[in-house]
């Protein structure tokens, strides 16, 4: 009956959590359309057949590797929003929290596709196409082409009675009969070509966006190459193992510093400020796991080669959590 | 209003800032003159207009003043306040700003310190007023059309009291056949809303194609279906920013008669429209965690986390604004 309650009460934490998750998702998400916008437009600029599925493939492989940045800032976050923070509750949530944030770290760890960069596209243009009825402006001159049976003018310097016409995808080409000089009108026989590209008035984007995702992705392949290094064994116990440890430690010693820094009373200046220290948490999670990576090297029993430097690594970094938690709670007393 | 006059004061410094660092920069390292380097401030705060609207609201909102909360309604006020300066910037200053900088050019050109004097009367012409033409702003090879008569302006230039002289006018006429039936042409005409004066005019008429008679007229009146101002204001040339919508709203009749395809005007509007789509898109993001975080209370230890507000919200706002425009780059290159 007791531990009945008892799980309730670490299913509605999980909940809880899992819906900090799920926002951490939304926003991240959000942030990537940007790639997505941009890679349906290379994509069509490149050629692509079925180039919607393609970017969505890309970008769902994009979220696939935020999957840390996305488990640290709901961590942080999470620590700093809830409302308790009884010690021994605190004791226990915060390495189950790390083992629930294992499962989506696991899936980074098996995801080892690489996703596409921005592709490169031309400046945006307008390609004024010709329309039988009316007047197009092309460059400085000006064009009529008549509907069937009218004749076409065109309109540059003087009139142009035009005897025929013809596109392709880029120029269009006009061929006169007769021109209406300054005081009369004779017959004239030239041939005009005008491109059918014109930079179009788009606004500029602040290129702020592009530097940081180009900077992202760098760094995400980087943090995928060294997670997969770090833990890849042969065994692949040994390696699910190794990271929930890890992961169990480190998410520990994040809500540490999340209780230790939280304040109530200035809500959404606290969450920016819990943002900015999930991405530095974020840029030192790979040195985090250089340390990792460098004891399995002298580990010589293999089953445990990942398993016990993750086992040491994430007790360090959990009695530091620890640590922050009693710093800002004093030591539990009996009840 | 006044629950908003701290957003408003935020507001008032960040375009200030912008505006003198991009001043700052063109005339220190582009080696702009100052009228060019005005005009590009001007574009570069109406182009981050959205951004700096947008933090300033929620700054205004968050950080904690004397006044009471602030309301929906205000927000709303305040979104009406931008949207009007942002037009206000756009649709009337650039255009007219713009204008004054071609006037500008040809004094520098000219080499002279300012314009003569003209004075010009719209319901006469003298060959006489066609010598101070170089001093005006032009535009060139303006054709439209009403049913199956074609007027064309080789050259038209915009004289002060809105009064237009033109270079080279023709007007060709076909009959329902499609065979010449009509030609007029004017060396020099003067024109003044739907009036137009043209000088040594001479005229051809055609039946069957074939001419049939000739006439010469010294001044010759003749009523130009839509005002000349029409014609000229709307004439894509060079750089379309330079048009601005309200003429487009005020001449829409010439934009339906007149036979010209406003292919380069649709994709202006296009991009206009969805400027200020993502203006009112960023400034309500905002206005929503403003208002749910409002009134937030900074006092000496906190300095640390609002300074990583400060950051994070202008991050964020950068990067909105930017997603905003990638997804209205990729409809215009997936769809039109």
């Amino acid at each position: 009956m007791i531990l009945e309650e008892v799980t309730l009460i670490y299913l509605d934490l999980i909940k809880k959590y899992a819906r900090h998750l799920v926002s951490a998702f939304f926003y991240i998400a959000f942030i990537g359309l940007f790639y997505f916008f941009y890679l349906l437009l290379g994509m069509k600029f490149q050629g692509e057949q079925t180039l919607l599925l393609e970017a969505l493939k890309n970008y769902g492989l994009l979220l696939v590797h935020s999957l840390p940045l996305m488990t640290i800032l709901a961590t942080l976050l999470f620590f700093a929003r809830i409302e308790t923070s009884d010690t021994r509750f605190m004791l226990r949530v915060m390495p189950i929290l790390g083992g629930v944030n294992a499962i989506l770290l696991i899936l980074f760890f098996f995801f080892q596709w690489d996703f596409g960069d921005f592709m490169h596209y031309d400046q945006l243009y307008i390609r004024p196409l010709p329309q039988p009825g009316y007047i197009t402006p092309y460059e400085k001159n000006q064009i009529y082409i008549g509907k069937t049976q009218e004749r076409s003018l065109l309109f540059g310097g003087d009139i142009f009675l035009v005897a025929s016409w013809r596109t392709n995808s880029s120029f269009l080409t006009v061929t006169t009969t007769s021109r209406i000089g300054d005081a009369s009108f004779y017959p004239d026989q030239q041939s005009f070509t005008f491109s059918l590209k014109e930079k179009a008035p788009a606004f500029q984007e602040t290129g702020f966006t592009r530097v940081f995702f180009e900077n992202y992705f760098s760094y995400v392949r980087k943090l995928r190459d060294v997670f997969h290094k770090t833990f890849y064994s042969w065994g692949i116990v040994s390696s699910l193992l190794g990271i929930l440890l890890m992961s169990a430690g480190y998410f520990s010693l994040l809500g540490g510093i999340a209780i230790v820094l939280k304040e109530n009373q200035i809500q959404i200046l606290m969450r920016s400020f819990f943002v900015i220290i999930g991405i530095a948490a974020w840029f030192a999670f790979p040195h985090f796991l250089s340390f990792i990576s460098l004891m399995s090297f002298g580990i010589r029993f293999g089953l445990l080669r990942v398993a016990f430097p993750s086992l040491m690594m994430g007790s360090f970094a959990l009695l530091i959590g620890y640590g922050f938690l009693i710093l800002k709670n004093g030591l539990p007393r009996k009840a | 209003m006044k629950k908003l006059n701290k957003s408003i004061l935020y507001l008032i410094l960040l375009m200030l800032t912008l505006a003198v660092v991009g001043f700052v920069y063109q005339i220190q390292f582009a080696k702009a003159d100052t009228l060019t380097a005005m005009l590009a401030c001007i574009k570069l705060v109406y182009t981050y207009l959205p951004i700096l609207a947008g933090l300033a609201l929620l700054w205004g909102l968050i950080f904690h003043g004397q006044s009471q909360p602030a309301s929906t309604g205000a927000v709303i006020l305040y979104i009406f306040l931008i949207l009007g300066g942002s037009i206000l910037l756009q649709e009337i200053a650039l255009p007219s700003l713009s204008e004054f900088h071609q006037a500008q050019q040809i004094l520098i050109t000219k080499k002279a310190k300012s314009f003569p004097k003209f004075t010009i009367n719209p319901t006469n012409i003298s060959s006489s007023e066609f010598a101070s033409l170089s001093w005006f702003v032009s535009k060139d090879n303006l054709a439209f059309a009403q049913q199956n008569t074609f007027l064309y302006f080789e050259k038209l230039f915009k004289a002060p009291g809105n009064v237009y002289y033109g270079l080279n006018f023709k007007i060709v006429s076909f009959d329902a056949k499609n065979r010449l039936e009509y030609v007029f042409i004017a060396p020099q005409v003067k024109a003044y809303e739907t009036d137009l004066f043209a000088l040594s005019a001479k005229a051809y008429e055609y039946k069957n194609g074939n001419l049939v008679g000739q006439k010469s007229y010294t001044v010759k009146k003749i009523t130009l279906p839509y005002p000349v101002e029409a014609v000229y204001s709307l004439r894509a040339h060079g750089n379309l920013e330079d048009i601005s919508l309200i003429n487009v709203l005020r001449y829409n009749d010439y934009i339906y008669g007149s036979r010209i395809n406003f292919y380069h005007m649709g994709i202006l509007i296009f991009f206009k429209v969805s400027y200020y789509t993502m203006l009112i898109i960023i400034i309500v993001i905002c206005a929503g965690f403003g208002l749910t975080f409002q009134n937030q209370r900074v006092i000496g230890k906190d300095i640390i986390p609002a300074i990583s507000f400060l950051i994070v919200s202008t991050a964020a706002g950068i990067i909105v604004y930017d997603i905003l425009l990638g997804a209205i780059n990729m409809i215009y290159g997936l769809i039109i």
